[in-house]
């Protein structure tokens, strides 16, 4: 074994050149199957944690994938949205512990605008039930107050007290830019990995002005704008007007979405129903991790076709290798004739052959996994806040070690090519050989 | 079997009785119901002796060679070398017996390029236990004294790669590598058809020398009858292969 393995590396290093060039082709099928690996199981993680600490998402009756992608993600629409009305049933449900309402449709400079309570704060979960918390500044307390997402503030360069301006619609592009009514920063949330960070945060009273402000409204699609407008009006009214709940003191006349927390998570089933049948107006309620899961039979699709496509790579890789190790044969065999002659059997230089390429694989995957340690320490900073991605090497270490082991043994088994060839090569070339 | 003829001196070498190749009845195809290559009624070396075998190319030297090395097939009971039936060996265990007992030269390209000359001499004590016992205590020692002999026994010579070395001095690596570990047979096969005049004697005699100090037969094969001159014998091929 001592004098094969010594044989190998010598061979190997004989042909350093060629090896080399093998060694980087398996290496960066390595980097990228690995790399992809890492990277759809940060995609899933970062999704999941997303919506983790919600037990259901109420919303006007629709796809429990929209609604997931719209209210957590701030992917989308939700429907026509939902009454306050119902936001009170919700809240009185008995199974209930707490409820945040959800308001979306502007953006700040592409990034989501969310309408909410200070509630939100409190409640919201992400990566494995950790709570938000604040860089700086506190939940917004004033109409006018706003809570930024930490990917916002950096690159955008917001601290508290700065004077945002937010926009009508969802896109990137703002046609419709609500100037009269900007914001002041309160607070600044600690990243999380996750859509949070690429979110603002305002009260449902500052969402409504946004709205109500505007008398002329050019919005094809509002039409709503003058209902709220009127009921701006009034908004002043409401705030002395009664409610137990102080936290509740503006009303407005539609949200899109409630966030729920049940004290007990075994009568989730029974809500959904009660939820779903409620008479007032058409509701969905969305168990995210279940629209989770649909959504990755949405995705499963291409995620698949993406590790086809990174096995394909790493298959080249092999047949990179398999090519060298073949082409090689004929000029090397004088050497196995030699090595013959001073005593190696047959068999020894056909596991000469599987060791060089057990070498050169592993050399491939050492190399692989450095330099994707190296990048994903270089890219991290730009993974985490361009697109909310931590890339956790940790995460799928169970799944990764399969993946090396797999083509660890892909490629000592393309190697039984070129060693049977050499196996029958010997037999048959004995001591002799042409030249 | 065939009168042993040509045996002149160092019976003090030879003479013991104990062959160490004995080919008899032997008759060899490439494949079965062919016509036979090799059919030798009689061929042995006794311990320490030096045989020329002579004849040209294609009369089956080279298989006589790989019979005796046991690289080809062969029945049992044909051929023995050190006391050992060839014939009755497996693949594998005839691999390892001809490392124990048998040291080859070929015509050229006889060293693994990409490795030293030591390296290349110490090779068969590395795949034979029983050569690497014998050389004594360090085989590295016993492989620059070989190299020594053989006249290389300059430090950069004796460390560069084998490819940088002239075909002379590959030859002699290659004769240092067969001595290594003192196996009992050295198989020569025409090494000496890639040197000019002058290396050609010189080789041979370094060749014979280190035979007798190490006391291993020699069966020599070659065209070339101006090498015939000191050996035991002088065998023609046409006499011993009655096919």
């Amino acid at each position: 074994m001592k004098t094969t393995l010594s044989l190998a590396v010598g061979s190997l290093w004989n042909r350093r050149f060629v090896a080399a060039l093998t060694v980087l082709a398996i290496a960066l099928s390595v980097f990228l199957v690995i790399g992809v690996e890492r990277l759809r199981v940060s995609a899933k993680e970062s999704f999941a944690n997303s919506a983790s600490g919600i037990d259901l998402i109420v919303a006007s009756r629709g796809n429990p994938v929209q609604v997931l992608m719209a209210t957590v993600f701030g992917v989308g629409s939700t429907g026509p949205g939902i009454d306050w009305d119902t936001y009170e049933m919700v809240e009185a449900l008995p199974q209930v512990a707490w409820a945040v309402p959800i308001a979306m449709g502007d953006n700040h400079r592409g990034y989501p605008v969310v309408g909410t309570t200070p509630a939100y704060f409190e409640h919201f979960r992400h990566s494995n039930g950790r709570p938000l918390a604040f860089t700086s500044g506190h939940s917004f307390s004033e109409a006018d107050g706003a809570v930024i997402g930490a990917e916002i503030a950096t690159r955008f360069g917001y601290e508290i007290g700065a004077t945002i301006v937010n926009a009508h619609g969802a896109g990137e592009v703002a046609f419709d830019l609500h100037d009269e009514a900007p914001f002041v920063v309160a607070g600044i949330l600690m990243s999380t990995g996750t859509t949070v960070d690429r979110m603002v945060f305002v009260s449902l009273e500052g969402f409504d002005q946004l709205h109500a402000e505007k008398t002329k409204s050019v919005d094809p699609f509002g039409q709503e704008t003058s209902a709220k407008y009127d009921h701006a009006e009034d908004a002043t009214d409401s705030v002395e007007a009664d409610h137990h709940d102080h936290d509740h003191a503006h009303e407005p006349d539609k949200i899109n979405a409630i966030y729920v927390g049940l004290a007990d998570r075994g009568a989730v089933l029974s809500i959904q129903r009660a939820i779903s049948e409620y008479p007032a107006e058409p509701l969905s309620a969305v168990l995210p991790a279940m629209a989770l899961i649909e959504l990755w039979s949405i995705t499963g699709a291409a995620e698949q076709v993406i590790v086809l496509m990174a096995s394909a790579v790493a298959l080249a890789g092999i047949v990179a290798m398999v090519v060298m190790l073949s082409a090689s044969l004929e000029v090397r065999r004088r050497e196995f004739a030699i090595l013959r002659s001073v005593g190696a059997t047959p068999f020894r230089i056909f596991s000469l052959i599987v060791l060089e390429a057990g070498l050169v694989t592993s050399a491939g995957l050492l190399l692989g996994l450095v330099l994707l340690g190296a990048l994903t320490e270089m890219l991290e900073p730009v993974l985490l806040s361009r697109f909310g991605l931590q890339v956790d090497a940790s995460a799928s270490l169970l799944r990764e070690s399969w993946l090396l082991l797999a083509i660890l043994v892909a490629g000592l088994a393309a190697s039984f090519v070129p060693a049977l060839r050499v196996y029958r090569m010997t037999l048959a070339d004995g001591l002799s050989f042409r030249l | 079997m065939l009168p042993e003829i040509g045996l002149r001196h160092r019976r003090e070498l030879i003479g013991s009785g104990a062959k160490v190749l004995n080919v008899t009845k032997l008759e060899y195809a490439w494949k079965k119901g062919d016509v036979p290559v090799l059919r030798i009624d009689a061929l042995g070396l006794e311990k320490g002796e030096r045989v020329f075998l002579r004849g040209p190319s294609g009369s089956g030297k080279s298989t006589l060679l790989a019979a005796i090395a046991g690289v080809v097939d062969i029945p049992t009971g044909s051929i023995s070398v050190a006391g050992t039936d060839v014939g009755q060996l497996r693949s594998g265990a005839r691999d390892r017996f001809r490392v124990d007992h048998v040291g080859l030269i070929f015509q050229m390209f006889n060293l693994i390029p990409w490795q030293s000359a030591l390296e290349n001499v110490l090779m068969p004590c590395r795949f034979s236990r029983r050569r690497r016992e014998r050389t004594g205590a360090d085989p590295k020692l016993s492989a620059l004294r070989l190299l020594d002999e053989l006249g290389l026994s300059d430090p950069a010579l004796v460390s560069a790669l084998a490819m940088s070395l002239s075909v002379g001095q590959q030859q002699r690596v290659a004769a240092a590598r067969a001595l290594i570990g003192a196996p009992e047979l050295i198989l020569a096969d025409e090494p000496t058809s890639a040197l000019d005049e002058d290396a050609k004697t010189s080789f041979l005699d370094l060749l014979k020398r280190e035979c007798e100090s190490v006391g291993s037969a020699l069966l020599f094969v070659s065209h070339d009858r101006s090498l015939e001159e000191g050996f035991d014998r002088v065998l023609d091929i046409a006499e011993v292969n009655k096919v």
